[in-house]
């Protein structure tokens, strides 16, 4: 599903949307379908353990059902939804960060990640990696400008952050990144 | 351009088209939450009931004493009938959604009292602290201005009621 399949009106989901009100559960179904494989990315991406990607994508499914009479333009469903993970993705992080107190804070800062990582790990192992020394926010803002392709508008919206902060969290980022992996990517190329 | 202070980077966009490729998820989600829905429905469809048989029986009880305190809901104590009441003219219908009926809008519905569009039900809880609002035509969230606020996952107001258990002789 790309950018405009989530951010711009789909009559084929106002449909669906119509037909689940009215009673239709199967038309659920088709929805589920159609988002279930890019907001589950966005989730693994940003939780970095399976096992609570797939209870948060699960969690806003269900929800996504539940309060769906709120959805104020049937059209856009998968911006509506999307909203709703983004929201359960955060509190899952956060609840996990409380209980745990072991994700790498800004204040650390990252270290680079050098090819004497873990044995076998290749360029797709190291990205992950990476992304677990960004601090949250930076992660959630990375992974909606590069990876969701969202404007920044539509960035604000979602997450309730100014677009200067936005901005500066997505630099930060990047900076992170490219220190971390340059010399990986280096050798890989 | 908008990110403009952002170099183009080819490590980053390659960082960024390793991060768009499919991963792999559980495929009996979909079965899980098909089968949640399913059990909603019945739920639903029983609570409905439930409170249309109940609202014949009584007429508000009254609602007991309102306070904030740390609880959980709904704590041990008798059930009493709190009426829900909403001044609404232009409304054509309203619901009450809460945590008591599993924020569900077709669960609770307000029935229109009054020719100056006051809107009434009566709802049994047990003590404890439950969020609510109000659901004007299936689009709109009105929280109730005179108690204390919380804020849902949708980043909406809801309202915040707490019932004390009533002191019996």
């Amino acid at each position: 599903m790309d950018r405009a399949g989530l951010y711009h009106v789909n009559d084929g989901d106002a449909l669906l949307v119509a037909r689940v009100l009215g009673g239709d559960d199967d038309a659920y179904g088709i929805l589920m379908a159609r988002y279930r494989d890019r907001f589950g990315r966005y989730a693994l991406h940003l939780l970095r353990d399976q096992g609570d990607a797939e209870d948060v994508l699960q969690e806003t499914f269900v929800r996504g059902f539940r309060y769906l009479r709120h959805c104020e333009n049937p059209g856009r469903f998968g911006a509506w939804l999307f909203r709703i993970l983004v929201n359960r993705c955060r509190t899952a992080y956060r609840e996990r960060e409380r209980s745990s107190r072991t994700l790498v804070t800004a204040e650390h800062g990252p270290e680079a990640i050098t090819r004497d990582g873990p044995a076998g790990s290749g360029w797709r192992e190291e990205i992950d990696r990476a992304l677990g020394h960004l601090p949250g926010e930076q992660r959630e803002a990375f992974l909606l400008k590069y990876v969701e392709d969202l404007s920044y508008d539509e960035m604000e919206q979602l997450t309730g952050a100014g677009i200067s902060a936005l901005k500066m969290r997505v630099s930060r980022a990047c900076k992170h990144l490219r220190d971390l992996l340059l010399e990986v990517y280096d050798g890989k190329l | 351009m908008e990110n403009s202070e952002i170099a183009p980077d080819r490590l980053i966009d390659a960082l960024a088209a390793e991060l768009r490729k499919p991963v792999s998820l559980d495929s009996r989600i979909d079965q899980r939450v098909m089968a949640e829905i399913r059990l909603t429905r019945v739920r639903t469809q029983r609570r409905r009931t439930m409170i249309w048989s109940g609202l014949g029986l009584a007429i508000a009880a009254g609602v007991a004493a309102l306070a904030v305190f740390a609880g959980k809901s709904p704590m041990p104590g008798h059930a009493e009938r709190v009426s829900f009441a909403l001044e609404a003219p232009s409304a054509n219908h309203v619901t009450l959604v809460g945590d008591f009926n599993n924020w569900d809008p077709q669960a609770t519905p307000l029935r229109r009292v009054s020719s100056n569009g006051r809107w009434e039900t009566t709802v049994p809880l047990r003590p404890g602290r439950y969020q609510f609002t109000f659901m004007i035509d299936g689009t709109r969230w009105v929280a109730d201005p005179r108690l204390p606020r919380a804020v849902d996952d949708f980043g909406e107001p809801t309202s915040v009621i707490t019932i004390l258990p009533t002191a019996r002789l």
